[in-house]
């Protein structure tokens, strides 16, 4: 018997004796685990160690068990030929642990706003009355705060911290309500890379995510439990769900679906026709009603379609809206005096008087502004700034999409009259958005010269009808 | 993210070159109906089996010989039956087996389902029936309570409304009003619990069937056959089927819900290699459904998150996120007052928690769970949990995907009851569909392991190709598999078919309470009174019965106590005479009590406590206040007890230890027990009257009744003595003051009985005595 015959046997045994081993080493966990105490009690160290040294040892096998087999080696080249979504996992995860890193109190003016929807929260889980003491926060953020608090509750009566939903105060769920605005961030993150990629492609989507993921402003909306990561979150969900579908419901104008591709994805007209963006659009406006401005690009794209949604079609958009505004807020019409009154007070928050000093007032405060969005974010300011010269520059169809909310959001936004650094966070991923565009333009330049067809949206499927000449 | 390649579940059958070992391996999974005709054997004799047990466990010879005597029929059968079934023209084996299995099964679940009734022994039983009743009685559908979620209360109450509406026909009931407020050890209306627990049998039933549909699809049809047998032997399923409980609907739910996992499963893929919508969507409503019956069941989702990554299916999320929101909306729209009442679902819930994992609940609390549950599971099925093992150590050391989909969920149920301090047992209920389907896994890939091992060794021995020959040929090689399964079937349900039965068939005898009530209604004089340990809803209000509920422990008056007192007769719980008082005092009483009576009847505990019947024997009682006074020429009055009764349970108790010693007062009943004596058979059915005077001698209560509605005057005999409660209710506006109690006693549409105050003495004025003067008060 040769020695190569018996490598051959035992290459071949390998994975199979270390699948045995890992079976009977995550049972040996199993056991310790369900056992709880009793079988690892009594060992050195105690059940902490026996659980950190075969959590170790099914964790080593398991990774053995996938070299020995080539899974390892399947997966490295897989990395190697599409790196997008390790990339994009990489960055959520540190987006996700940024967010989640200081679960601290935040900045003073954001405690007060946090205390408020803490407050109101709590009135609804020790109350179970729905309607939201205050219209001034976003009922759909109460309601999902109010989910985590409750299982928050439920959790820390397991710990064996509460008996009795009437022992919360609302500092208690301070920490389930920042855990759910960092998830949001993080999911904010995960639909700008989808934005992004269908808008400009793929890098210039991961570019955006990365931005995103390390934005301070993006950030500060996500640690704090107020409503400006739902914002985000909404804001970009709809405009996503608006502007990057790919099949038209109203009107079936018999667009084919085209063939995946890991170039940027064309944006059609029809698609603001869809009423689940109508929807969403509700909900962006439910939570934030600056939001509403969404509206603007997403009708000049209906208005420019060609055919024009029939005027039944509009009437289903509109009820979209309704619909969705509604599930955001859904007392606002049983609540009717307190919703007007909460739309009163954020209205006199803004000079909107039509005068010639509304006007000076808008240029007055663009340096203003500016220089707060610098200082507060100075690399989305940066890059998005460059961003939208580009957009104007080269005015593609994404381009015109994100001006289109950008400027009179921006317009709104200088309106204020005590401007914050927090209003920004809802826009912040449109600039990431822009920065990212700028950024793989760039990367484009560096790397391969210029090749503007790259950087510039694609081309529309056949059969699609051009809105700008 | 993709986490495997996709790929369609259900292995593709490869051809295998004849003669080899793979060749001898899938000859026996395809057996020709073998393991069918075993299995049909098998049930059958498995519920003959169990309805043949009795009342008494048998013994370990005994269950030998069943086995020694089922085994070699069920080889018989699997060889010869798909012979006579490939005769006919249509495959009935198969689905005569399914049914067989299933009809076995039920009829264990089905069988003793009215035990006890109208006693309730099941102190969780009422925690379902009284909410349930309650909607129906007033229409508000929240149950108000939120310890159990609600799906199976409102099943319940569906099934309760269509109890109704069958009552109403058979004029067992004339209004919803007919229904008791709450149950409580007792119940007026047996009916709804016969019905409510015919409910919970038929979802235990279902159980069988699914857990049949989610093996055969996921490892094929011997696997969930053999599971689907071993689920329906069960024997804790079926101790629990005969219960309003929400645990076996859980298990039945949890096993809906993993049916549709498998089914999402199994499905097909859309053509972007993503999960299509509606087995999404499926699979949560079960989630959604099993949440909704017991909360610990939501564990089911795990499977259902495993499954688009066993399936290497693209967007993982629409399955996680589709799932989750599905299953979520299903919960909240079978119990939809959870978000209405969210303080209450979250304290209710935060309860459940604190008392499985804090509070413990007395002899049910165990620090290492565990063993304990390990131990029950051994001691309910030997066999079938050994192969249950067994089965799941094969899963896990072959951990195909499909053993990857049916794992998680035993294995992490388990360790979550294993960390509570409470450990019913009965929460392991929803186990017991993947344990079945283990133990078929394990039997099976047993059986196929020696089909192997016979195939290799019968190549090496005769050649490959004479070996195929055989294959192809005999019967015997063919089969081998089924029937090394069939060798090892009857020996593991032969134990728990056995102590199912016993079970099932001392339920369906007669609860001793019943049988001892029935018996002393049918035997014994109601001429004076009975303490009866049972509940005074037991018996008719009119009867002579003072409940124990009401008197307090027998114990607390020495023996002589009871004759004096007018109590011939007391039956009692024989845990108070067979040394299983704990109390000094009771047993002291005890050893008295039996030493001064005779036993007239014992009933042995069974479905009921044991109960002990004494007779204190002749003689008439003492009254606080005795008399001779004279009514006619043929009836005494010997005596009589007055004093105010302060509750309204203490109606029919007789005034000497149930009363209050307090002065009556305005709104209470005043007790008055009165002691006849025939002089000699009076002629007629008399009517006695009871009016309470005032000082101005108007009356201001009064009640004119038969003096004992079961014993009318007619039947009174001399030397007899007959006790009669004629409690009267004092108006709730009677001013304070000196009342007069007067009596008398009349036949309808002729003048009173002559009323004298001592034999010889003069008739009274309006032949009425008067008894006593009371004093109310405020």
């Amino acid at each position: 018997m040769t020695g190569r015959p018996l490598a051959g046997r035992a290459r071949r045994a390998a994975p199979r004796a270390l699948d045995v081993a890992l079976v009977l080493a995550a049972a040996a966990l199993y056991l310790a685990w369900v056992s709880h105490g009793d079988l690892t009690g009594t060992l050195p160290g105690g059940s902490t160690v026996a659980y950190a040294v075969l959590g170790g040892l099914v964790a080593a096998l398991a990774v053995a068990r996938l070299a020995a087999t080539g899974a390892l080696a399947r997966l490295r080249v897989a990395a190697r030929a599409d790196p997008a979504p390790w990339l994009l996992a990489t960055i959520v995860l540190a987006a996700l642990a940024l967010r989640l890193a200081p679960l601290a109190p935040p900045a003073a003016p954001d405690l007060a706003r946090e205390r408020a929807a803490l407050a109101a929260t709590q009135h609804i889980l020790t109350t179970g009355d729905f309607t939201p003491p205050t219209f001034a926060v976003p009922s759909l953020l109460l309601y999902l705060q109010t989910a985590a608090g409750s299982a928050a509750f439920l959790l820390g009566v397991s710990a064996g911290r509460w008996q009795e939903v009437g022992a919360l105060h609302p500092a208690d769920l301070a920490a389930s309500a920042r855990l759910l605005n960092a998830l949001l961030g993080a999911l904010t993150v995960a639909l700008v890379y989808v934005a992004g990629r269908r808008l400009y492609g793929r890098r210039a989507g991961l570019l955006a995510a990365l931005l995103l993921a390390v934005s301070p402003l993006a950030w500060l909306a996500a640690r704090a439990a107020t409503g400006d990561a739902l914002a985000t979150l909404a804001g970009i969900a709809a405009f996503l769900v608006g502007v990057g579908s790919r099949e038209s419901a109203v009107g079936s104008t018999g667009f084919r679906r085209p063939p995946r591709s890991t170039t940027a994805r064309p944006v059609l007209p029809s698609a603001v026709c869809r009423p689940p963006s109508a929807v969403l659009l509700g909900v962006a406006a439910g939570v934030r009603p600056a939001l509403a401005l969404l509206a603007v690009p997403l009708l000049i794209v209906a208005l420019t379609r060609r055919p024009r949604p029939p005027a039944w079609g509009w009437g289903l958009l509109a009820g979209g809206m309704v619909v969705g505004y509604l599930i955001a807020v859904p007392y606002a019409l049983a609540g009717l005096p307190g919703w007007l009154d909460a739309g009163a007070a954020a209205a006199r928050e803004y000079d909107l008087r039509v005068a010639p000093g509304t006007l000076g007032l808008l240029v007055r405060q663009i340096p203003a502004a500016l220089l707060l969005l610098a200082r507060q974010d100075p690399l989305t300011a940066l890059v998005g700034g460059a961003g939208a010269l580009l957009a104007l520059a080269r005015r593609g169809r994404p381009d015109l999409l994100l001006l289109a909310f950008l400027v009179p959001s921006g317009a709104l936004l200088l309106l204020h009259r005590d401007l914050l650094a927090w209003q920004f966070a809802p826009y912040v991923p449109f600039l990431a958005l822009l920065g990212g565009t700028a950024l793989d333009a760039g990367w484009t330049l560096l790397a391969g010269g210029m090749r503007p067809r790259r950087t510039r949206p694609a081309r529309r499927p056949a059969g699609a009808t051009a809105t700008r000449s | 993210m993709r986490v495997l390649p996709a790929r369609q579940p259900a292995d593709v059958a490869t051809p295998a070159p004849p003669g080899t070992a793979a060749a001898a391996g899938r000859a026996a999974g395809r057996d020709g109906g073998a393991l069918d005709a075993g299995v049909l054997v098998v049930a059958l004799g498995g519920l003959a089996l169990a309805l043949a047990t009795g009342t008494r466990a048998l013994g370990p010879g005994v269950l030998a010989l069943y086995a020694l005597a089922c085994t070699p029929v069920a080889l018989a059968a699997a060889l010869w039956l798909p012979r006579l079934a490939a005769r006919s023209r249509r495959d009935w084996l198969r689905p005569a087996t399914l049914a067989a299995v299933v009809v076995a099964g039920a009829a264990l679940r089905f069988h003793g389902l009215g035990f006890a009734l109208p006693y309730v022994p099941h102190p969780d039983e009422p925690a379902v029936v009284n909410i349930a009743q309650r909607m129906l009685a007033t229409g508000d559908l929240d149950p108000h309570r939120f310890t159990y979620p609600s799906l199976y209360i409102y099943l319940q109450a569906a099934v309760y409304a269509l109890h109704l509406g069958w009552g109403f026909t058979q004029e067992l009931y004339h209004s919803v009003g007919d229904l008791p407020a709450s149950t409580d050890r007792i119940t007026t209306a047996p009916g709804i619990f016969l019905w409510g627990r015919a409910l919970t049998a038929t979802l235990a039933t279902g159980a069988i069937l699914l857990t049949y549909g989610a093996g055969r699809r996921l490892y094929g049809r011997r696997v969930g056959l053999v599971a689907a047998l071993l689920l329906a032997f069960a024997p804790a399923t079926i101790a629990d089927a005969h219960l309003i409980t929400v645990d076996v609907p859980a298990a039945a739910f949890t096993a809906l819900a993993f049916y549709w996992i498998v089914a999402l499963y199994r499905a097909p893929l859309a053509p972007g290699g993503v999960h299509r919508w509606w087995p999404i969507v499926r699979a949560g409503i079960g989630v959604g459904l099993a949440a909704a019956t017991k909360y610990n069941a939501a564990l089911i989702v795990v499977p259902l998150c495993l499954v688009p990554l066993l399936r290497g299916a693209r967007a993982p999320w629409r399955v996680w996120l589709g799932g989750a929101l599905t299953a979520g909306a299903t919960f909240l729209a079978v119990t939809p007052y959870a978000l209405p009442e969210l303080p209450l679902f979250l304290n209710d819930t935060a309860a459940v928690i604190v008392h499985y994992k804090f509070q413990g609940h007395g002899q049910f609390t165990g620090a290492h769970n565990w063993r304990y549950y390990a131990a029950f599971l051994w001691q309910d099925g030997r066999w079938t949990f050994a192969l249950a093992l067994g089965g799941l150590a094969v899963m896990a050391l072959r951990h195909r995907r499909a053993d990857l989909l049916a794992l998680p969920f035993p294995l992490l149920y388990y360790g979550a009851l294993a960390a509570l301090k409470v450990n019913f047992t009965r929460n392991l209920l929803p186990l017991d569909p993947f344990l079945a389907l283990a133990g078929a896994v394990g039997l099976l890939a047993a059986a196929d392991g020696v089909s192997r091992a016979v195939g290799q060794s019968g190549s090496r021995a005769v050649g490959r190709q004479r070996f195929a020959l055989l294959t192809r040929h005999s019967l015997l090689v063919t089969r081998y598999s089924s029937l090394v399964a069939l060798l090892v079937l009857p020996i593991a349900l032969a134990g728990p078919a056995s102590s199912a039965g016993q079970l099932d068939n001392l339920r369906a005898t007669t609860d001793t309470r019943v049988a001892a009530q029935r018996w002393m209604e049918a035997h014994l004089s109601r001429d004076l009174f009975w303490l009866a340990a049972l509940p005074p809803q037991a018996f008719g209000k009119d009867g002579n019965i003072v409940s124990t509920d009401d008197f307090g422990p027998p114990w607390q008056y020495p023996p002589a106590w009871y004759p004096a007192h007018g109590y011939r007769y007391l039956l009692l719980d024989d845990a108070t005479f067979d040394g299983g008082a704990t109390d000094p005092a009771a047993a002291a009483w005890a050893r008295e009590a039996l030493a001064r009576f005779p036993v007239v009847h014992r009933w042995p505990g069974g479905v009921g406590p044991g109960l002990l019947l004494l007779d204190t024997g002749e003689g008439a009682p003492a009254m606080r206040q005795a008399l001779d006074a004279r009514f006619g020429d043929e009836i005494a009055l010997r005596g009589f007890d007055l004093g105010p009764v302060a509750s309204p349970r203490l109606l029919y108790a007789p005034a000497g230890p149930g009363a209050v010693a307090h002065p009556p007062r305005p709104g209470d009943t005043l007790g008055l027990t009165l002691l006849w004596d025939a002089l000699r058979p009076p002629s007629g059915d008399y009517q006695l009257f009871v009016h309470l005077r005032d000082a101005a001698n108007r009356t201001v209560a009064q009640r004119d009744t038969p003096p004992r509605a079961d014993d009318p005057t007619s039947a009174w005999r001399p030397g007899s003595p007959v006790l009669v409660n004629a409690d009267l209710a004092l108006p709730a506006p009677l001013p304070p003051g000196r009342y007069t109690v007067v009596i008398g006693l009349y036949r309808p549409g002729s003048p009173r009985l002559p009323a004298r105050a001592t034999p010889g003495a003069a008739p009274l004025r309006n032949d009425e005595l008067p008894l006593a003067t009371i004093e109310v008060g405020r």
